[in-house]
């Protein structure tokens, strides 16, 4: 009897310190995912800004002379569109 | 056998010792518990801050004119840091410093525990930085500003410091949506700083909202380069532009010029000059393109038919003790011509027929004097003063009261639409505020029409035309007062029109403030630009044109 309960005592203080450490690493393995997170969504911003730099108006254009040799045409043509009265 | 006294004497010593641990631990358990655990607690338990994302500045199609993007500061304990001697030289080089100058800087301040070494860094740099694995040297996440649009667009979107605070322009006034509340998780960490448990208190932090505008940014940096691209050319002192999407009373493009790369805060006073967002603070006389206000008014009052002419004489004329000129004797003059001509004396009978009661009733009704709200931020609002002071005379071709170019903007919205004078809007999902019509429909048609004549060959602002569509304007070449009188040197060139004539889907005003060449007419300088950024903006909202056409392109910008 004594023995019973000395072993029930003894086999839940175990269990005790089994769940706790696990819901220790469950913590750590939340803030780490959640850091991801976070992490994953500034990467999301830096690379939106790189975009948005590599495709400002003014960089295009000086692309477009400088390396690409582009000129505004002499020379424009506009037409309505087709069935246009 | 060993004697008794000895096993006492061990026993009684051995006593007294637990007797000892005993108090002693009485000591830590009870007496010092409170200290103990506190200690314990500052140790292991953190308050760790989780920065809030501040909110983006987008145009119409999300393009990005604002954008927060991660960057780590550097922080180190610098006693820490000064025990790890060797780690000094490569992390200064790292900063590309000098290292002599950074380890006197550390010893400097060797009694604090937290110290800035370097301040919103690219994240490549600060993994390099923490592969040194020197002693005391954290990483602190914190969010920079990005200005991708640079100068094209800092006066109207302004800038926050360094900390994230807004401090200019929209981002000042919209600060607390952009702003969002950053985040606090008390936490149980490990010796390796890995976090073990979560305490109760944890509040997540709440990103700022984007804040999205009926700008398109193609438009604004290419009003803002055709603006430039005048203003220097022309040693301006500035220069401003605003164009608007007329069927939905929306903002497509504001700026200022000189303008400033916020990205770049080198220099207090080009950042104080080209944050100024002149489109709704530079005030200015209208001058001649308030002409069509008095055409349209006389009309409304019935003091004038559509085909009635009026006698403009010779070029002369003097009334009330002001001498009134046009630059040439044009005669008899229809309403149409009257306008295409530019006349003041014309403008001014129109004036007196209406009185100055009348005239002022109508400038009131279309909203100068008052600020239109559109920037939702600072504004002038220009100054009108009473009926009596100036009379009838010089208001009538726009001398003697002054208004900003969003209230210019707001008045013209009367004649590009069915009558009504509303007010742009610069927000996304904020409709422009419903205005009082003040004209009737045909009457709104009627000096459309007659303002197409300006813009067509003989006109004044021919240079506005656009191929495929018609257009409509008005020049203006207003002298600039300066030390209290009218300077014939100093001028100011306008330009505001509309375009397609019959229904007017954009609206654009220029103004070049002091252009130093002898061409200073409003139809040269500002015109162009109006025509070259309202072709683009009617490709860019797919208005068809209306006929065919082939033009060379003008031998200026793009």
């Amino acid at each position: 009897m004594f023995l019973a309960l000395y072993l029930a005592v003894a086999l839940s203080a175990l269990a005790v310190v089994r769940m706790r450490h696990e819901a220790r690493q469950a913590q750590s393995r939340l803030t780490e995912a959640q850091q991801r997170a976070q992490d994953l969504a500034a990467e999301a911003r830096q690379i939106e800004l790189e975009r948005a730099t590599l495709a400002a108006p003014a960089r295009i254009e000086a692309l477009a002379r400088k390396q690409l040799q582009m000129r505004t045409p002499p020379q424009v043509t506009v037409l309505p569109p087709e069935g246009a009265p | 056998m060993i004697a008794t006294w000895r096993l006492q004497a061990v026993a009684g010593g051995l006593l007294l010792l637990l007797l000892a641990c005993g108090l002693r631990s009485y000591e830590l358990q009870v007496h010092k518990q409170d200290f103990l655990r506190s200690e314990g607690a500052r140790r292991h338990v953190r308050v760790l801050v989780e920065p809030a994302q501040r909110g983006a500045v987008r145009d119409r199609h999300g393009e990005v004119l604002a954008l927060s993007a991660p960057s780590e500061s550097v922080w180190v304990v610098p006693s820490a840091l000064l025990r790890d001697a060797d780690k000094v030289a490569p992390l200064a080089s790292l900063l590309g410093r000098d290292a002599g100058r950074l380890r006197a800087e550390l010893e400097q301040r060797s009694g604090r525990q937290f110290y800035y070494l370097a301040r919103q860094q690219p994240p490549a740099v600060a993994r390099r930085i923490m592969a040194l694995e020197a002693q005391g040297v954290f990483l602190q996440r914190e969010y920079r500003r990005y200005y991708p649009a640079a100068e094209a667009a800092a006066a109207l979107v302004g800038l926050t410091d360094i900390d994230g605070h807004g401090q200019e322009g929209l981002e000042r006034v919209f600060d607390d949506n952009l702003a969002g509340a950053p985040g606090r998780r008390r936490v149980i960490q490990d010796s390796r700083g890995r976090v073990v448990e979560d305490l109760a208190d944890y509040r997540p932090a709440r990103n700022g909202e984007d804040l999205a505008l009926t700008l398109d940014l193609r438009l604004q940096y290419a009003a803002y380069a055709a603006l430039k691209a005048v203003a220097e050319r022309e040693r301006a002192r500035s220069g401003q532009a605003l164009f608007i999407d007329v069927e939905q009373a929306s903002v497509l493009a504001a700026a200022s010029w000189p303008g400033v790369n916020a990205n770049d805060r080198t220099d207090p006073q080009a950042l104080r000059e080209g944050l100024r967002n002149r489109v709704a603070m530079d005030v200015f006389e209208p001058g001649s393109t308030i002409k069509p206000f008095v055409v349209a008014a006389a009309l409304e009052a019935g003091k004038v038919a559509l085909d009635d002419t009026i006698d403009t004489g010779n070029g002369y004329l003097r009334v009330r003790g002001q001498d009134i000129r046009d630059l040439h004797g044009y005669g008899e003059l229809s309403l149409e011509r009257l306008l295409a001509k530019s006349s003041n004396i014309g403008a001014v009978r129109l004036g007196m027929r209406l009185g100055s009661e009348a005239l002022f009733g109508a400038y009131r009704d279309l909203g100068f004097g008052m600020p239109t709200g559109s920037f939702a931020g600072d504004e002038s609002g220009g100054f009108v003063p009473g009926p009596t002071r100036l009379g009838d005379t010089v208001a009538a071709f726009g001398y003697g009261f002054n208004v900003t170019l969003l209230q210019l903007a707001r008045a013209w919205m009367a004649l590009a639409t069915d009558g009504a004078p509303r007010a742009p809007t610069l927000f996304a999902g904020l409709p422009a505020p419903v205005a009082e019509p003040i004209y009737t429909p045909a009457t709104a048609r009627a000096v459309r029409e007659m303002l197409a004549a300006v813009v067509a060959p003989g006109g004044t602002a021919t240079r506005a035309a656009i191929p495929g569509w018609r257009v409509a304007g008005k020049t203006g070449t207003v002298r600039k007062v300066v030390d209290g009188s009218y300077d014939a040197e100093r001028h100011q060139a306008l330009f505001v029109g509309m375009v397609p004539v019959e229904s007017p889907r954009v609206l654009g005003l220029v103004l070049v403030d002091d252009p130093r060449s002898e061409d200073y007419y409003g139809g040269e300088l500002a015109a162009p630009v109006f025509a070259e950024v309202a072709a683009l903006a009617l490709r860019r909202l797919g208005v068809a044109p209306q006929q065919t056409q082939v033009a060379l392109a003008d031998g200026g910008r793009s």
